[in-house]
């Protein structure tokens, strides 16, 4: 009789401290767009679709998944949180190269995430998620514009990867600002001189323009080919790789 | 028949050694990464936490600039800091963290009387920056208990409960979140 209660004790103790470190809120299973899961129903039909392509297209290019997710509630668990244990749960990005992003936003707490994985934290570190909510997403969020919210800032999370791996991004995310603040200065001499060298170049190198641009093209659309190389596989939907998250990114209250 | 009897025997005995043998090997290499992986944990705790102290000349620089009378407080970090590098055991680390938290909350505090400080870009900046710290720490933590927890039950199932201790698997300990560290800065936008 005493050891079955010490058994049943130790039972109680056990689930207890499992239940401590064990993630308690049922998340949901990914949906086979994988990019983009609208569970709450808020962007628009032609923002998703926009998105949809954006990530794979990225997804091609890099290898690095960028996911969205909108939900109604958290369950009580912290935003980040939530969005850390569905990358980790979905796999987001590659395994070795843990290159993915969740950008989540919970519809009733009003708070939106950004969780990054191990292998984008040098491009994307905390400060610059944060920067990113601040500047692209939390204006419209405020207004209940969730849909333009989430695209701007999912675009703004796809050019910074496309940059982290020396790609051209697509035409329409060329425009987004996230430059480091600690480093803007430093930003703002080297774009100087680069438009002097160009200027430069432009005034005294004329007779060698055609070369120098000729090189420059050719080697960018090698590399882009090498990218395509990989090929790409249609219908079937994507899933992700089995990357893994830390903690880093930023979270926003609107 | 006796001797067919002895041979038998003998083989039984023989087969039963070589099942103990078998499964406390497999048993034992089946422990060794598991250790491994509370070992890991652990030591990701405290590079966490080093990375959080890392941050602070910067967060200290931007805040002198708007509360350079602040001394007190400044000090407190640098010396949080200076203690938490010496560190090496788990019991130093939590030392060291216990007095870098007080040191945090109270430049926070101070933080708070600066309304111009508080809407600095580079600020803000530095604040995600330490709440993404934050967050990495407590991961590291849940990952350890994780760790832990796979490890401790796989050392109490049969057949590793006989011998676990033997070959010096200790019951690894859990982190459990001290008074000092309940009282954590928190660093949030809401």
């Amino acid at each position: 009789m005493k050891k079955l209660f010490s058994v049943i004790c130790f039972g109680i103790i056990l689930s207890i401290v499992l239940s401590v470190s064990a993630f308690a809120v049922k998340l949901p299973e990914p949906t086979k767009d994988f990019f983009v899961n609208d569970f709450a129903n808020v962007l628009d039909e032609e923002d998703e679709k926009e998105l949809m392509k954006i990530g794979e297209n990225l997804f091609v290019k890099t290898g690095a998944q960028v996911v969205v997710v909108t939900v109604d509630t958290l369950d009580g668990a912290d935003v980040s949180d939530y969005a850390l244990e569905l990358g980790r749960k979905w796999g987001v990005g590659d395994k070795e190269k843990n290159n993915g992003v969740v950008l989540l936003l919970a519809v009733s707490e009003r708070k939106v995430t950004i969780q990054v994985g191990y292998g984008l934290e040098g491009r994307l570190p905390d400060g610059k998620t944060g920067r990113i909510l601040d500047k692209y997403a939390v204006p419209y969020l405020k207004n209940n514009s969730f849909s333009t919210g989430l695209s701007e800032a999912y675009k703004a999370i796809v050019s910074e990867v496309y940059a982290e791996y020396g790609e051209t991004p697509p035409e329409n995310l060329e425009d987004y600002d996230t430059v480091d603040v600690s480093d803007s200065t430093a930003f703002k001499i080297i774009r100087t001189v680069i438009l002097i060298i160009v200027i430069l170049v432009l005034i005294f190198g004329r007779r060698r323009r055609h070369m120098f641009f000729g090189s420059f093209f050719g080697g960018f659309y090698n590399g882009n080919n090498g990218g395509f190389g990989g090929g790409h596989s249609s219908g079937g939907g994507f899933s992700g790789g089995g990357g893994s998250f830390g903690g880093g990114g930023s979270s926003r209250g609107f | 028949m006796k001797k067919k009897g002895l041979i038998i025997g003998i083989a039984a005995v023989v087969l039963v050694i070589v099942i103990i043998v078998g499964s406390v090997m497999s048993t034992y290499n089946g422990l060794v990464p598991k250790q491994e992986k509370v070992q890991n944990a652990e030591h990701q705790i405290q590079n966490q936490l080093q990375r959080r102290a890392d941050l602070i000349p910067n967060l200290v620089n931007t805040v002198k600039g708007y509360a350079s009378h602040e001394k007190e407080v400044y000090t407190a970090l640098a010396d949080a800091r200076a203690k938490l590098n010496s560190a090496s055991t788990p019991e130093q680390y939590e030392e060291a963290e216990a007095s870098f938290n007080s040191a945090l909350s109270r430049l926070l505090v101070v933080v708070e009387n600066y309304p111009e400080l508080k809407a600095n870009e580079n600020f803000i900046y530095l604040q995600d920056e330490l709440a993404g710290a934050e967050n990495r720490i407590s991961q590291a933590r849940k990952d350890y208990n994780d760790a832990v927890t796979d490890y401790n039950q796989s050392i109490r199932k049969f057949p590793a409960v006989i011998f676990a201790g033997m070959f010096g698997f200790e019951k690894a300990d859990y982190f459990e979140a001290s008074p000092e560290s309940n009282t954590v800065p928190t660093v949030n936008f809401d």
